[in-house]
Order: C-alpha cells, then sequence, then structure tokens
C-alpha cells in the first residue's frame, strides 16, 4: 500500500479549510489536524506531528510568519507550504527566508494544489 | 442607468413579467448545453471526468476545453467538433422570449438596438467616472481582481454599472484592511441572496440560510480578491499586506467611494474606505 502522509491544515477560514479538505480527499494527503491561528498550529503541531503543515499567513491573535518561525523552532526539518491569497514579493520572501519549503496563492485549485504537495514531498521527504 | 444586462432591462421597462424572464433563462439553461454535457452525449467523456473537469473549473478561471486539453482528455479534433457543436445549437435569451410569446421580434430587435447604445454610454460613463477619482490606480487593480475572482471562484459574471460616493443599502458588509504605501479597507457589500449565491458556488454546497459558515466564505473570497490585489500592487513596487477580513455594520463613510457593479443575480457593491 502507498503511503499516506498527514497533514495539517491551518486556515482562518473555516470554508478554506473545507475546500483544502475536499481537494486532498482521496488522495495519498490525509489531512489529521486542523488550526484556526498560528497559536493553535503551533501546538496543534506538537500533538499531532504532521509531515506537512498547509499554513495561511493573514490570521488573527497570531499571523502564519510567526507561527513558522515557532513551528521551525521546535522541528528545523519540518515542511511546511504556506498558502495564502497575499502573493506579494514581500510575503513570500519572508516565508521561505522563515523555513517554508514552498507557497502556494489562493485561490486553491486541487490540480496546483495535489502538484505542489506531491514536488514538496519529492524535494524534502524523498519519497 | 447602469450597465446590465438585455432579460433585465426588458424586465425594467415592464415589457417582460418577472416569470417569463425565468422560464426563458431556465430554457436556455436546458437547451444551451454545456461542453461536458456535450463531450458526454458524444462518448468523448465519462460523467466522471466531465464532473472532474467541472470542479477544477469551479476553482480557476480556466476554459473546459483547456483543462480537458491540459489533462489528455480530449485531444484538439474532438475540442473543435464540440465548440462547433455547441455554437450550432446555442440559442439565445432574445430568440426564447420571442418563441414563448413574451415579446414580438420587432419590439425586441427595436429594444436590442437601445440596450447596445445605452450599454455603450455606460460603459463610456463608468470609465471616465474611475479616470477622474484620484485614487484611481489602486482601485483600477483591485476592481479588475474583483471580476476576475468573482468569476473564477464563484463563476459569477459581473459587470461595473457605476461610480459614485453614495453607498447601497446592502445586508451584509465584508471589510478588509489593507496597509502598506497606501491604506484602505477593501469593502463588498451584498444582498442576501447574492451572500447564498456566492457561498454556494464557493464551497459547492447548497445555502438555503445565511449562516456563519456563509459569511465565512464571502470573508475567505474577499480575503482572496483582497491578496490578489496587493500582489498587483506589490509587482508595481508597492509595499502591502492585510488585516484578516471582517464582517462590518453601519453607513460608509463619507468618503467611500462607491463602486456598483451587476450580476444577473443581484446588484451590490465594491466600497473603499481611504
Amino acid at each position: 500500500m502507498s503511503r499516506k502522509y498527514k497533514v495539517l491544515v491551518v486556515d482562518d477560514s473555516t470554508a478554506m479549510r473545507m475546500l483544502i479538505k475536499a481537494s486532498l480527499q482521496d488522495s495519498e494527503f490525509d489531512v489529521v489536524a486542523e488550526a484556526g491561528d498560528g497559536g493553535e498550529a503551533v501546538q496543534s503541531f506538537k500533538v499531532s506531528a504532521p509531515d506537512l503543515v498547509l499554513l495561511d499567513i493573514v490570521m488573527p491573535v497570531m499571523g502564519g510568519v510567526e507561527a513558522l518561525g515557532q513551528i521551525m523552532a521546535q522541528d528545523k526539518n519540518a515542511v511546511v507550504i504556506m498558502v495564502s491569497s497575499l502573493g506579494t514579493e514581500d510575503a513570500v520572501r519572508e516565508a521561505l527566508k522563515t523555513g517554508a519549503k514552498n507557497f502556494l496563492q489562493k485561490p486553491v485549485e486541487q490540480e496546483s494544489l495535489l502538484k505542489i504537495l506531491r514536488n514538496t514531498v519529492d524535494l524534502f521527504m524523498g519519497r | 442607468m447602469g450597465a446590465k444586462f438585455i432579460g433585465q432591462f426588458l424586465l425594467e421597462k415592464e415589457l417582460i413579467t418577472r416569470e417569463a424572464l425565468l422560464a426563458a433563462t431556465e430554457q436556455q439553461l436546458r437547451v444551451n448545453l454545456t461542453l461536458g454535457a456535450l463531450a458526454v452525449a458524444k462518448g468523448f467523456l465519462s460523467e466522471a471526468q466531465a464532473d472532474a473537469i467541472n470542479l477544477e473549473q469551479q476553482r480557476s478561471d480556466k476554459r473546459f476545453g483547456e483543462i480537458a486539453i491540459a489533462r489528455s482528455m480530449l485531444n484538439s479534433q474532438q475540442l473543435d467538433e464540440l465548440l462547433l457543436a455547441q455554437k450550432a445549437q446555442r440559442v439565445f435569451l432574445g430568440e426564447i422570449l420571442i418563441q414563448q410569446g413574451h415579446i414580438s421580434r420587432e419590439k425586441f430587435e427595436a429594444e436590442l438596438v437601445l440596450f447596445n447604445q445605452e450599454q455603450e454610454r455606460s460603459a463610456e460613463l463608468v470609465k471616465v467616472n474611475l479616470h477622474s477619482l484620484p485614487q484611481y490606480g489602486v482601485i483600477e487593480d483591485f476592481l479588475d481582481m474583483t471580476l476576475k475572482i468573482l468569476l473564477r471562484v464563484a463563476k459569477e459574471q459581473v459587470k461595473i454599472t457605476s461610480v459614485g460616493y453614495t453607498a447601497l443599502q446592502c445586508a451584509y458588509t465584508f471589510a478588509q484592511r489593507v496597509k502598506g504605501d497606501q491604506q484602505f479597507d477593501y469593502v463588498l457589500a451584498l444582498p442576501e441572496n447574492m451572500v447564498r449565491i456566492l457561498c454556494q458556488n464557493f464551497l459547492r454546497i447548497d445555502c438555503a440560510v445565511v449562516n456563519e459558515l456563509a459569511l465565512d466564505a464571502i470573508g475567505e473570497v474577499v480575503n482572496i480578491i483582497s491578496g490578489s490585489g496587493c500582489a498587483k500592487l506589490s509587482a508595481r513596487g508597492k509595499e502591502a499586506t492585510l488585516d484578516p477580513p471582517r464582517v462590518i455594520s453601519g453607513a460608509a463613510p463619507a468618503n467611500a467611494v462607491c463602486i456598483g457593479m451587476s450580476s444577473i443575480e443581484a446588484d451590490f457593491e465594491v466600497r473603499f474606505y481611504f
């Protein structure tokens, strides 16, 4: 049986989390946990130990880049993909500099989401 | 009078009834087959394949044929055949209204000339008014993204109908703060039915009432529009970032720039609070 990858989805929008989960249904990616802000994401990362994190940037309480910094401090090998509406050069640069492995701008299409996840797995997890 | 659709134009002039327009648009939907339905009917695609393409189309601004070719589900010869068949069987709304006896051919043709003239005048007026706004550049970027994202994620074809400083009364108002070189709120003001329809099209679920999920979904649509608008600003060397979207209430500020929008479903507004 092919390997399943555990995914943590972080987005303050319930609707967006629903769309991402629906896009990953029946794929090799299993959404094992969800979080609605950066603080929850950091906690959930500890508890669920996901293989991959899909992390939004613009969120209340704690934004995605700050959460990314804290996740990378917990595990320097964490595989985090930023999924954000904010596709500015500054946002992309800051996220990659902080340790994100990839960046996907919303709206999220199923095909591009699966492609970026598979590419990231190939590059960083030696599938 | 602003930009609108021919059915709405005839309805406002009381040349047809609401029931007649509804019946004609429903008939149009039945008669004008989608490329997916045609491809299934001709045996080029299975229903599951057509559904998969429709699903992707829902989340992108790509055309059905473009996706089918990229996925090697159709070849270019099959696509050409489908496009020709679709064109050959396409029936316009006016033709159905005439066939169903809601309006005479002579009257419809005369009204179509007036409609086209009005559309041209309206488009010109909107263009002049937009260009005269002091914040034209940023407004143009965000309006462009509004039209594209509403079509891409919510399948809503929208036209700009007016530019001014008087806000429309709308049931729900969503706002998102843009910060950086220019600070303002991007605002989407929608009537209830538009909230339900956008939510339904965005999430592909039934949305009979406006609930928390529907408000959250529209907030996310606003977030996608604002984020794409910021990306356009960034490409022009401007710094831009966002606060999360929020639902707001109360009157629009006096200096709000209000852009009237119209879709087949409803009139609504995009505002900029500088």
